[in-house]
């Protein structure tokens, strides 16, 4: 099984990276060939990415979500799978496309870690793992677009580069992601909350990982603060944007590797 | 007065002044993540030095979240949100309102009785950390029942990895059993407001140490501890302490159907330590001048005890907050 599962995460790798190199071109020469190049081989990435994230399950039988590969693999799969969804409703193949190699490199990341299975530690089983991580995907991922909108919208209006969306589209994107994702990162924490005291007895402990969330959660209230009831927006919304998602990759990368406590993966 | 009321007022409704308030949160949210929060003293002279150990301790920036700097930096943030519910909810009550604006005060409340859960729990209810040995009994806080640990089991896979740690609790009262339950990390007990959570666990042994005058002293010991020969001044530091032991690829399993109890012990004095070897159970080792014997051993669980009454206030807040951001963030207005 170790074999279907980590042979499928290379191929995916590799349908990732043509995908993202599809998409560059795309933006570059502007034909909708190249274009549909790009979202049919993340397609097809994701598709493989299935098979290797099933393979696994069926090996482990239980949920991907018990080290860091599980997560990383799990994360870059959630990652392709909402830059599909949002480039079908919204139709923004540069943004897409400037999405793309985060799952790329994701993934990347994904295939170096070490995949032996290891049973849930006792702390981890528990019906709330699913809701928990299930809702970070989806707010992690869709954070993770709306940074790709941001930085195209600072780049436009640095350069006034042709080949991007106009700038309203990006910043309206941007923001409608942000909305959208909100409420799940607000339930990631809600979610932690009621199984930490489940689990030790107390729902908040000023963990730093808890800590990194709410400092998430802060910035992106901060944002649509300032965008809902002062109407910021344009450049420093875009900052907000980017600063918003560099926090979520510390709350899920860096706490874990530079600072110590309960979700630490390095045991 | 009157005007300085109201420009107070006006200024815990102003939306500058609550993102202030949620930026500076935020930031002094991070700064308990970069300084290590509730070590001990030496690790922040380790750190930082003296000096500086001494201005953060006096800032109280080595407890950040228990601060009076960070309380009132909530309170602000608590009277902001206050005039901001107040606020809409006075424009709902004239009738001025579509159910966005009723999302946005439901949200903003929702944060207010979070707080409030927090503090009520804070104030009316109590955590503590406590161990039952084997066959022994807990008298609960308050005194009207005890819980008794039936059994305690840890369960490894073949490598050493943790797989379950289970506790088989009896909950008494006047001596007779009025619940059994078996919990789990993730499955507290809960008994009459209380709940008692599966915390760690181990094993708490009696050394008998003679040395060479004849004296024979009973020390208890636990992992980690130090036990102490008082005749000598003789240290033997308790590296390890086992219900029962199998060697896997050189390194030392516990397995948790206690048989024979087996310790590993350093003896210690200032200047030098030197490996004393592993003592199973009942059988004397002879360590230089002493006569070491690991007279007996039993296990222990450790509980998280605690009660707190605010949970569900705050778990109220969490719905509101749901739904309130949920209104305002996906139903279109």
């Amino acid at each position: 099984m170790l074999n279907i599962e980590s042979n499928f995460l290379i191929f995916t790798v590799g349908f990732y990276g043509l995908a993202m190199v599809a998409g560059f071109l795309s933006i570059a020469f502007k034909k909708s060939l190249i274009d549909r190049a790009a979202t049919w081989l993340l397609a097809g990435g994701l598709v493989l990415h299935t098979v290797s994230l099933g393979a696994r399950i069926a090996a482990s039988g239980r949920l991907p979500f018990a080290n860091l590969y599980e997560s990383m693999t799990s994360f870059a799969w959630g990652i392709a799978l909402i830059i599909l969804v949002v480039n079908y409703i919204y139709n923004v193949k540069a943004a897409a496309a400037a999405v793309t190699p985060i799952a790329f490199l994701a993934a990347l990341y994904a295939t170096t870690l070490n995949k032996a299975i290891e049973p849930l530690m006792p702390a981890l089983q528990s019906n709330w793992l699913l809701a928990h991580v299930g809702v970070a995907i989806v707010a992690y991922g869709i954070f993770a677009f709306s940074f790709g909108t941001a930085v195209l919208y600072l780049v436009k209006a640095k350069y006034d580069a042709k080949w991007l969306p106009a700038r309203e589209k990006l910043d309206e994107l941007t923001y409608k992601l942000i909305a959208f994702a909100f409420p799940f990162m607000i339930l990631v924490i809600i979610t932690g909350a009621v199984w930490a005291e489940q689990a030790w007895g107390t729902y908040w402990s000023w963990d730093p990982k808890e800590t990194w969330s709410l400092i998430t959660t802060l910035i992106y209230l901060g944002y649509l603060h300032a965008r809902l009831v002062m109407g910021w927006k344009g450049k420093v919304a875009a900052w907000f944007a980017v600063v918003g998602f560099l926090a979520v990759i510390f709350t899920y990368l860096g706490v874990s590797f530079l600072l110590s406590g309960l979700h630490s993966y390095a045991q | 007065m009157k005007k300085l009321l109201s420009r107070t007022w006006d200024l815990f409704s102003s939306n500058i002044f609550a993102v202030v308030l949620i930026a500076l949160l935020a930031a002094v949210s991070l700064l308990g993540t970069v300084i290590p929060q509730k070590e001990a003293s030496e690790t922040y002279f380790r750190l930082y030095g003296e000096v500086f150990y001494r201005l953060f301790s006096s800032l109280g920036l080595t407890n950040l979240y228990a601060s009076p700097f960070f309380y009132i930096i909530l309170a602000l943030l608590g009277l902001s949100l206050f005039a901001c519910s107040y606020n809409r909810l006075m424009t709902l009550l004239k009738g001025k309102g579509d159910i966005y604006r009723w999302g946005s005060f439901f949200s903003h409340l929702s944060v207010l009785i979070i707080y409030l859960g927090a503090v009520y729990g804070n104030l009316a209810g109590f955590s503590g950390y406590d161990q039952i040995e084997k066959g022994k009994e807990l008298t609960a806080p308050g005194g009207i029942f005890s819980v008794r640990l039936n059994d305690f089991n840890a369960k490894f896979d073949a490598a050493g990895r943790p797989l379950t740690y289970t506790s088989d609790l009896s909950v008494m009262e006047n001596g007779q059993e009025v619940l059994r339950k078996t919990i789990s990390v993730n499955d507290p007990l809960a008994y009459n407001g209380l709940k008692f959570y599966q915390s760690s666990y181990g094993l708490n042994g009696i050394l008998e140490i003679t040395g060479h005058g004849g004296k024979t002293e009973r020390l208890p010991i636990y992992k980690g501890s130090c036990a102490t020969y008082t005749g000598t001044g003789q240290m033997f530091h308790i590296e390890e302490l086992f219900p029962d032991l199998h060697f896997l690829h050189g390194m030392a399993v516990a397995v948790y159907e206690p048989t024979k109890a087996v310790a590993f012990l350093i003896a210690h004095d200032d200047r030098s330590s030197e490996n004393v070897g592993w003592l199973a159970a009942g059988k004397p080792v002879r360590w230089g001048k002493y006569n070491l014997k690991l007279a007996s051993a039993v296990e222990y669980t450790g509980l998280q005890v605690k009660r707190d009454p605010g949970v569900r206030v705050v778990y109220l807040g969490f719905l509101f907050l749901t739904v309130g951001v949920g209104i305002m963030l996906y139903v279109k207005h």
